[in-house]
């Protein structure tokens, strides 16, 4: 896994998506340098999620360009390229149902990878193991909690040994117990300096694991800062009408 | 009672149930075939190719078996003569390469399945449609191209949705082949007809020839309930857990790994 250079691993300039007549990004810039964490926070519809959808190509942007590892993914000649150096995980998990648990894993390893069974699922039970979750491995993912479900997810993404994490809201769909053991793993691939972008509603989270804070609202990144600037001393209105909304409880 | 039913009736029969049997699996093997296609038609981007599709389904959908089954038997010879005169004969120099008419049996099979084909390419397209944009998103992100993500992903799930429908399908089209017997294909229903001309016993014979179309349907019922079974990862294992669960851990792993 060689890099492009030592500039930004992820760089975002100008960037604009729109759906029909609502436009969900009016010119986004973002640079994320490697092993850094950035957590994204905002209100729903502010933008949030397809910021990161647009980063692994799930959708094209309109305007500016994106650069992963110094590739363009408009220019990349194979968005599949980009896609595996990209690991991405789901608020809906998304695994494979009529899959094992580590059929799960060792799917793109072997199809896209071209690794062999066996590798692969050494691999696979590596990761299975460092999410809490070999035992689970011959299981399929209806039988698993919603937890274990996205430790699944996140090995998953592991297996494909990428250069950035993308979370959309993973424990969004969780029901509260199950929130932490997501969590954890996260925390732990943060600590062993995994790149990170992270959308979630978590603020304990980002107060503890990100580098950087990003608050979006309305298409457009409206604050950014360290989590100590970004949770004790906001600038901007907006956001802090936004913080005192969901940290009063 | 004795000339009621003779040998001969019952080997009319048991060849007539045999014919509706091989009508059946080769009508639904090519319905399966046209469905598919005419699904994948329906999917395409090109408009031209959709909306081919979309006529060929509405046609079919849209107009009895009944009435399919006669223009296939009675309106292809006056086609095949018009399309021999016209097409085929200047571009061959002079060779006839229709036949004159379909054989009853072919023309069946040809109704049937196109008609049938019809209403399996809107399960088939309903079943490919019903997996979660998400799952392909998932594939898509982990790097796998558009036809490893229908191989590995999209079609395993799919199909094992589509099979009650085919099921049913199924079923419908063993009991519509009945509708060959108008156009002289000796089924079980026009062999049930001629017997009873033998042994003058409609009672008897109509109630064998159901009890035979039962038994069948049955066999069909069956079978796709297994069909749902094995398309089933978990009840193809069985409930009792995988393999691993009781022991599990880092132990648990093959020796020399």
């Amino acid at each position: 896994m060689s890099g492009a250079g030592d500039g930004p691993l992820i760089a975002l300039e100008g960037v604009e998506k729109r759906f029909g007549s609502f436009t969900a990004l009016r010119g986004v810039d973002l640079e994320v340098e490697r092993g850094e964490v950035v957590v994204v926070i905002g209100p729903s519809g502010s933008g949030k999620s397809t910021l990161i959808r647009c980063i692994n190509g799930l959708e094209t942007h309109d305007g500016g360009t994106i650069t992963v590892d110094g590739v363009s993914i408009k220019d990349a000649s194979d968005l599949a390229e980009v896609r595996r150096e990209v690991g991405m995980v789901f608020q809906q998990f998304n695994l494979f149902p009529e899959m094992t648990v580590l059929r799960n894993v060792t799917l793109a390893p072997m199809r896209v990878r071209r690794a062999g069974r066996k590798l692969a699922e050494d691999t696979a039970k590596r990761l299975l193991d460092r999410v809490g979750i070999l035992e689970q491995a011959y299981k399929y993912p209806e039988e698993l909690s919603g937890g274990q479900q996205q430790r699944v997810a996140i090995a998953r993404a592991l297996a494909m040994e990428p250069k950035v994490m993308l979370f959309d809201e993973p424990t969004s769909a969780l029901d509260p117990e199950m929130i932490n053991e997501v969590l954890d793993v996260m925390k732990d691939l943060a600590g062993q300096g995994m790149t990170m972008i992270v959308v979630t509603h978590e603020m304990g989270f980002a107060r503890e694991v990100a580098d950087r804070v990003l608050f979006m609202d309305g298409g457009r990144v409206v604050e950014t800062g360290t989590p100590e600037h970004f949770f004790r001393s906001p600038t901007e209105d907006r956001t802090k009408l936004f913080l005192s909304k969901i940290l009063r409880h | 009672m004795s000339n009621v039913v003779t040998p001969a009736i019952l080997h009319a029969l048991l060849k007539g149930a045999v014919l509706s049997v091989e009508l059946s699996v080769l009508t639904y093997g090519l319905a399966l075939l046209f469905g598919l296609i005419a699904a994948l038609m329906r999917r395409s981007r090109n408009v031209a190719t959709r909306g081919l599709a979309r006529f060929y389904i509405e046609l079919f959908r849209g107009t009895p078996a009944l009435v399919q089954i006669f223009f296939a038997y009675f309106a292809t010879p006056q086609i095949f003569t018009l399309l021999n005169r016209l097409v085929f004969s200047p571009l061959s120099g002079g060779r006839v390469l229709l036949p004159p008419h379909l054989s009853p049996f072919a023309a069946a099979v040809l109704a049937l399945s196109l008609g049938y084909g019809a209403y399996l390419a809107e399960v088939i397209r309903a079943g490919i449609e019903s997996i979660h944009k998400g799952q392909v998103e998932a594939a898509a992100s982990l790097g796998l191209g558009g036809a490893d993500i229908m191989r590995f992903v999209v079609i395993p799930p799919a199909v094992r949705l589509m099979i009650p429908p085919f099921g049913n399908y199924a079923l419908a089209l063993l009991k519509d082949s009945s509708l060959a017997s108008t156009i002289s294909v000796v089924e079980l229903t026009l062999s049930t007809e001629r017997a009873i001309s033998y042994n003058y016993q409609p009672a008897m014979m109509w109630a064998a020839a159901a009890v035979i179309y039962l038994a069948l349907s049955m066999v069909g019922s069956f079978l796709f309930s297994y069909l749902e079974v094995v398309a089933d990862p978990i009840r193809r294992r069985g409930r009792r857990g995988p393999r691993l669960a009781a022991a599990g851990g880092p132990g648990d792993e093959e020796a020399g790994g």
